[in-house]
């Protein structure tokens, strides 16, 4: 056998694993589909659900369908499902990234602070009423479309400050995690101090805001959401760039990294995905942190393979969550972010007992 | 083609680390710099490599490097430092493409594949190409990382105690590795280096730093007198095939 033959050999081995993953998971997605749309106040079979989104994506093959199954499949139940795959993958994957730039396994672009500043930007728009944008409307007490920019412009201004503090001490992550974390604080406290001052009815919209909810999702807004994706393709883009980072600072900088820049962008990149989803649907935060530590047992990691592996777990992950949040107590509605937790947390425990290693040091 | 290094000065806040460093290394030299604690030995490398500050200029063949992206001095200069701050393990053949990094942007091409294979055979690893980094022994990753290094395919190697915690099998067999890969190549390598002895038998040159200053530099018969009195020891100078030992 020559080398290039036992090379092949070898990673195909583990090309391999990797395909039967990314199969297994978009099986499992699929499937979740099926099951979470035929869930509800009107129960769908689950044949019909399929045939209705095959009947929509490809019009042309002329299956009849039942006009009100089609209408609450497609208008009621398909955006809340596909903007929990979404909204998943994108968190998903900016969590890698976050991981690999800031070299930390416990880093999130939620604890640097992201989450706490939309938290704040939809508390001013729930509480006060008030735009950052387009000024003050005192009389609106939940004013959507405010919670929606309020909560975006302050994360992504969030993400500009810690960015600019990567700039600056570029070649120390714990800097700039640490920075992140205060920034969070800041703008928690803020926060505590509206909600304290504040009327019972908003305070509960804020807690029901910062627990994350897909019930408000629709197709306009999956369209901006959507916007997060080219996040996703910029981290497979720069896959090979943030293994570089794995390796240290200063090994990554000989291997023809500005590490500066590229942590810029990422935090950039990282904060407008976060601000595009987060402001629509609320903080949902810990898919972030165990969807790239559940990939890292799967598949190792290598960044290339673990953004896309993260993000397909990233979306069963909040598929399955949203689907029990609304089913177990129906018609209550539980909270999704909660119910992640509830779902990640023992799930990833259970992982992390059962793996032959660590697979962060 | 050489390196140059002329009127280096570097320093950590008040403290002066480097001082009036002037040195010019050839192609197909292995340079060993020695010299105690506190010398300034791994400054002198950042300096090179462009990760620490300095004033002076350094020169490879006529190319100011720090005037130059980070992308192109990576395909002039490669770097292995004391320790290699894994924090995410990943696996050996990973590890050696990222040689390849300064080489590709998206996706490494086949011949990158294949350089990379062939060197892993080289360094009898291909076996272990799957294995993660930490899974594997110290002599084993070190010589991993030197893979990376030849991956690189560059014009000057820079080794921060590449022999660190290693045992004597091993921390022979890097050297020769490297002393082998330096002539091979022609490449302009420069070891900073703990063990005198390591750096008389393999070092073509040697570079004694003391507080920031050359205090010596010549061959390693030329150097050998000045350790025991730059060191503080009372050691043996013996001559062994040639080159000089000291015994303490």
């Amino acid at each position: 056998m020559n080398i290039k033959e036992y090379g092949t050999i070898q990673a195909n081995g583990e090309i391999m694993k990797y395909k039967i993953t990314i199969f297994s998971f978009l099986i499992l997605l699929i499937f979740l589909i099926g099951i979470s749309i035929s869930i509800g106040s009107v129960r769908i079979d689950i044949i019909d659900v399929y045939k209705i989104i095959i009947v929509k994506l490809f019009p042309f093959l002329n299956i009849n369908n039942n006009e009100v199954l089609e209408y609450i499949v497609w208008n009621l139940r398909m955006p809340r499902v596909l903007g929990a795959i979404i909204i998943g993958a994108i968190l998903a994957s900016s969590g890698v990234v976050c991981q690999s730039i800031l070299r930390n396994p416990l880093a999130s672009p939620f604890t640097i602070g992201l989450s706490s500043a939309a938290a704040f930007g939809a508390s001013i728009a729930i509480i006060l009423g008030a735009g950052i944008a387009y000024g003050s409307y005192t009389f609106l007490i939940t004013n959507e479309f405010f919670i929606i920019t309020n909560a975006f412009i302050l994360c992504l201004i969030c993400s500009i400050i810690i960015s600019i503090i990567a700039r600056i001490k570029g070649t120390n992550p714990t800097v700039i995690v640490l920075t992140g974390i205060a920034i969070g604080y800041f703008f928690s406290a803020f926060t505590s101090i509206l909600q304290y001052t504040s009327q019972a009815e908003a305070l509960k919209a804020v807690i029901v805001w910062l627990l994350g909810d897909l019930g408000l999702l629709n197709w306009k807004k999956l369209i901006w959401i959507s916007l997060g994706l080219i996040g996703i393709i910029i981290f497979i883009h720069m896959g090979w760039r943030l293994n570089a980072f794995n390796m240290g600072e200063e090994i990554a900088s000989s291997l023809g990294i500005n590490i500066k820049k590229i942590r810029a962008i990422c935090i950039i990149v990282m904060g407008f995905m976060i601000a595009v989803t987060i402001s629509f649907v609320g903080v949902i935060g810990f898919i972030c942190l165990v969807s790239p530590h559940i990939a890292r047992i799967i598949i190792g990691n290598d960044n290339r393979k673990l953004i896309i592996a993260s993000s397909l777990i990233g979306s069963n992950l909040l598929l399955l969550s949203d689907t029990i949040a609304r089913t177990v107590f129906s018609p209550l509605i539980l909270p999704v972010g909660a119910i992640t937790s509830l779902i990640g947390g023992p799930f990833f425990v259970y992982l992390l007992i059962k793996s032959r290693r660590m697979y962060w040091s | 083609m050489s390196l140059e290094i002329i009127n280096l000065y570097s320093n950590y806040g008040l403290k002066t680390i480097l001082k009036n460093i002037n040195l010019k290394i050839n192609k197909g030299e292995l340079l060993a710099i020695i010299g105690p604690n506190g010398a300034g030995k791994t400054t002198f490398l950042k300096c090179i490599l462009g990760v620490k500050s300095y004033k002076g200029k350094i020169i490879y063949d006529g190319i100011d490097l720090s005037k130059i992206s980070e992308r192109e001095k990576a395909k002039i200069i490669s770097y292995l430092p004391q320790f290699t701050p894994i924090i995410f393990p990943i696996t050996i053949f990973e590890n050696v493409i990222l040689g390849r990094l300064p080489y590709f942007w998206t996706i490494p091409k086949k011949e990158d594949i294949e350089f990379v294979n062939k060197i892993l055979k080289d360094l009898n690893l291909i076996e272990y190409s799957n294995r993660y980094i930490d899974e594997v022994s110290g002599g084993e990753r070190q010589r991993a990382y030197i893979a990376r290094i030849i991956a690189q395919n560059s014009k000057i190697m820079l080794f921060d105690e590449p022999t660190i915690n290693l045992d004597l099998k091993y921390q022979l067999e890097i050297m020769e590795l490297i002393r082998k890969i330096t002539k091979e190549r022609n490449t302009i390598t420069i070891i900073a280096i703990h063990e005198v002895n390591l750096a008389f038998k393999y070092a073509d040159r040697i570079v004694l730093l003391n507080n920031g200053e050359i205090i010596c530099n010549g061959s390693p018969n030329e150097v050998i007198n000045m350790i025991n009195k730059i060191y503080e020891v009372n050691g043996e100078i013996i001559d062994f095939n040639g080159r000089p030992r000291i015994i303490y």
